[in-house]
């Protein structure tokens, strides 16, 4: 038994946070690879299933900091989406809605090769549809990028990660109704508690606009006022049960609406969303075990492989088609990338339901770890050949 | 035909450049989305053209030759919302206004054309900090003798465009206490400011023009960032000091005001070309971009001091005649309603006040750009 196993919990977290952000600057300053590319690479070292510094299942507090760390992201997230460009440019929808119907089909079919049938295979399918906001805005936010691409890239994978939560949840609630039978339990873990955490995020949003107007001459800058409140949030979804993503997101999208902006100087929330989010991707590195690696790391691969192949596909297919050149279209593809984070935490949360389905779906551990670590290069990649990262000086 | 040549344009034609700014319309930062837009805009014939500007988040528009303010107007406005309608696509939003309030410069790319890129190298961060937006009036001219007669005659005139065009009152997220806090921009560069005393073309281009040259310093006209410059190859002077306005009908009814005001100093002869009125020209141009109309600024020639919205309504009455001899009477009251409501940058600043967030600025900017009022 390694020595550090009777360090007290309240130890090894600020430690492993402090080694992962120590790597991540310095990889980032020699290499320049993503800073969370790195946080979920060292959390994956010092994980449970490794090297075990990190214990293998996290405190209620440490799981409580990461939803609001996601929370963060996801309120920014949607806060960045406009509804208005969906419907005077409904190509982008069209996009969306071929690229999830063509990764929910042909992930299905690989995982009917390598031998994963029933619920497992069409969960699998389903999150695969979704490409990772978190990761996705992080990379945005870090390095600055602006432009049609990143626009894009959000935007769709806004649509993909709404339509893979709404399959999701419809799956679940259809599993937990074939496992015991009972409706109500069903038709809340599917849909109800998704219109309930909408309503959350959007009534919480008109609240913050009273709040914002009233502070309208004193100028204050209601950045911090919007983090506590999507803290505030997750915390009530996580008591009431439903889900703390969509109520963030809905927070977000709301918030935009009602024209209530955070301080433009705050992207990502600064140095408050950089520790959260520290912490988010060091703890989803730390949940996957090697062991699951492995055993799925045939199908993980292959299905990675067909995520980015498809997006990348379909979009330069149809870009043209919304106003866009078919070369920028496929690095929108590429930007879609990153497997989401959200998979991970969306996978906790069935285990209280008595769904172990991240322990019956070890591709999804291969797939996710390896689009944690690779997907924010790819997405980086993609939007420096688009010309949307930052100069980083005067040139 | 050397590119100094004057080509003879039209007597008192018009034509309109606006620098646009493009924005999120998420944070209602700038957004480099030139070259998309100009690009899908290409699979669409334009009127007018449209083209892409020292930055990506920046483009530049251009009306066709008109002779009158009516035209100009019908086609700034066709013109406009055609962009509307492709960014729209992008979703992008576009807007006047001379400055954005919180861009930072850092943070803009070069657009990709060799010039671009030249500049940046020679003038360094200047080149991004010159992410500003400004309208440009070109007015035809039969010769390079009366384009710089005309340019220098104007210049008594150009704190009168500078006030009422301003719409720049935010640099970095502050009020700068400007009206135009664009000029400020145009300042640092080397070959900014007036131009040279001289009212012959020819003595122009064998004197000035080519000791400049000579020098290395400048290549072609385009190397000087004047206030008013001539443009030989276009048959025109450009007036450039205008900020964008918010709204194309209000760029038309600037160039309307100064094809009026240039009918009447070539119809009715007024004072030959000196240095004199020279005397107090950075002056007047320095209270004009602070105070805008509210401005004190002093006669070039009598030395009294008058209020800048005072001069104006005095010009408007002076010219009043010719302006209708142009059709461009319903220009002159748009100019007039701006004397008597404010300018661009009052209603920003009531903006900022009312809303308490520069974000807002921009918001109002691209309702104005996408239903004038």
């Amino acid at each position: 038994m390694p020595w550090y196993k009777d360090i007290p919990l309240d130890l090894v977290w600020p430690v492993g946070l402090i080694l992962a952000w120590w790597a991540g600057e310095w990889l980032y300053a020699w290499l320049r690879i993503p800073k969370i590319s790195v946080y979920a690479g060292v959390g994956f070292l010092l994980g449970g299933g490794q090297a075990g510094w990190l214990p293998a299942i996290p405190g209620q507090g440490i799981e409580l900091a990461a939803h609001a760390a996601l929370g963060l992201i996801l309120f920014e997230f949607g806060h960045r989406i406009s509804l208005g460009w969906l419907r005077r440019n409904p190509w982008l929808l069209v996009i969306a809605a071929v690229e999830s119907a063509s990764i929910f089909a042909v992930v299905h079919l690989l995982c009917g090769v390598f031998g994963v049938h029933g619920t497992a295979a069409l969960l699998v399918a389903a999150v695969s549809m979704a490409s990772s906001p978190a990761i996705l805005l992080r990379v945005v936010v870090a390095e600055r990028c602006r432009g049609q691409v990143t626009e894009r890239s959000l935007h769709i994978a806004a649509v993909t990660t709404v339509l893979a939560i709404f399959v999701f949840k419809a799956l679940v609630g259809l599993a937990v109704l074939e496992q015991s039978g009972d409706w109500r339990s069903a038709l809340w873990l599917g849909l109800v508690s998704l219109a309930l955490a909408s309503a959350l995020g959007i009534g919480l949003a008109l609240l913050m606009r009273g709040v914002a107007y009233s502070l309208r001459r004193a100028g204050a800058d209601t950045t911090l006022g919007l983090a506590i409140a999507v803290i505030l949030l997750v915390a009530v979804a996580i008591t009431l049960d439903v889900s703390p993503i969509v109520a963030a997101m809905s927070f977000g999208l709301a918030s935009r609406q009602l024209r209530l902006y955070p301080g433009h100087l705050q992207h990502g929330f600064g140095s408050f969303g950089e520790l959260s989010a520290l912490l988010l991707f060091v703890l989803v590195g730390s949940l996957v075990g090697h062991e699951a690696l492995w055993v799925g790391a045939a199908l993980g691969g292959s299905l990675v492989a067909a995520r980015v192949g498809i997006r990348v596909v379909v979009n330069g297919v149809l870009a043209p088609a919304s106003g866009l050149s078919w070369q920028r279209g496929a690095l929108v593809g590429l930007a879609m990338s990153p497997f989401s984070a959200m998979v991970v935490l969306l996978l906790e949360q069935t285990r209280q339901h008595g769904l172990e389905l991240l322990a019956q779906a070890p591709p999804l551990a291969m797939a996710v770890l390896l689009m944690e670590v690779f997907g924010p290069v790819l997405t980086l990649l993609a939007l420096r050949a688009a010309r949307e990262a930052s100069d980083r000086g005067v040139r | 035909m050397s590119s100094l040549d004057f080509r003879p344009s039209g007597f008192l034609t018009l034509g309109v450049e606006l620098e646009l700014q493009l924005v999120s319309t998420s944070d209602f930062d700038l957004v480099p989305g030139g070259s998309d837009l100009v690009r899908l805009l290409g699979k669409r014939p334009v009127p007018g053209t449209v083209s892409l500007e020292m930055t990506e988040g920046m483009i530049e528009i251009a009306s066709g030759v008109h002779s009158g303010y009516e035209t100009l107007r019908t086609e700034l406005e066709h013109i406009a919302a055609h962009l509307v309608g492709a960014a729209d696509r992008l979703n992008l939003g576009i807007c006047g206004g001379g400055t954005h309030p919180f861009q930072h410069w850092s943070e803009q790319k070069v657009s990709p054309r060799p010039r671009f890129h030249e500049l940046s190298e020679l003038y360094g961060y200047l080149a991004k900090q010159f992410t500003i937006f400004g309208q440009h009036v070109h007015v035809g001219c039969p010769d390079g003798d009366l384009a710089l007669r005309l340019l220098h005659r104007l210049n008594r005139y150009v704190p009168h465009f500078i006030a009422l065009a301003a719409s720049s009152p935010c640099v970095q997220g502050h009020d700068t206490r400007f009206d135009s806090a664009r000029l400020n921009s145009v300042f640092a560069f080397p070959l900014s400011g007036r131009a040279p005393l001289c009212d012959s073309w020819d003595d122009f281009c064998s004197g000035y023009f080519s000791r400049m040259q000579a020098t290395g310093v400048v290549h072609s006209m385009k190397d000087f960032y004047w206030d008013i410059r001539p443009k030989p190859e276009y048959g025109t002077i450009e007036l450039r000091v205008c900020d964008t306005p918010l709204e194309v009908g209000r760029a038309a009814a600037l160039a309307a005001y100064l094809q009026s005001i240039c009918r009447y100093l070539l119809m009715e002869g007024a004072r030959s070309v000196s240095e004199d009125p020279y005397l107090v020209y950075s002056y007047n141009r320095f209270q004009a971009c602070r105070f805008g109309l509210g401005a004190v600024v002093v006669d070039p020639y009598g030395y009294g001091q008058v209020v800048l919205r005072d001069d104006i309504l005095d010009t408007l009455d002076t010219v009043a005649a010719h302006a209708d001899a142009l059709g461009a009477g319903a220009a002159l009251e748009e100019v007039r309603r701006i004397c008597d409501e404010g300018n661009d940058a009052r209603l920003l600043r009531a903006e900022l006040e009312t809303q308490g967030s520069v974000e807002a600025m921009v918001d109002l900017a691209v309702e104005r750009f996408r239903q004038p009022l």
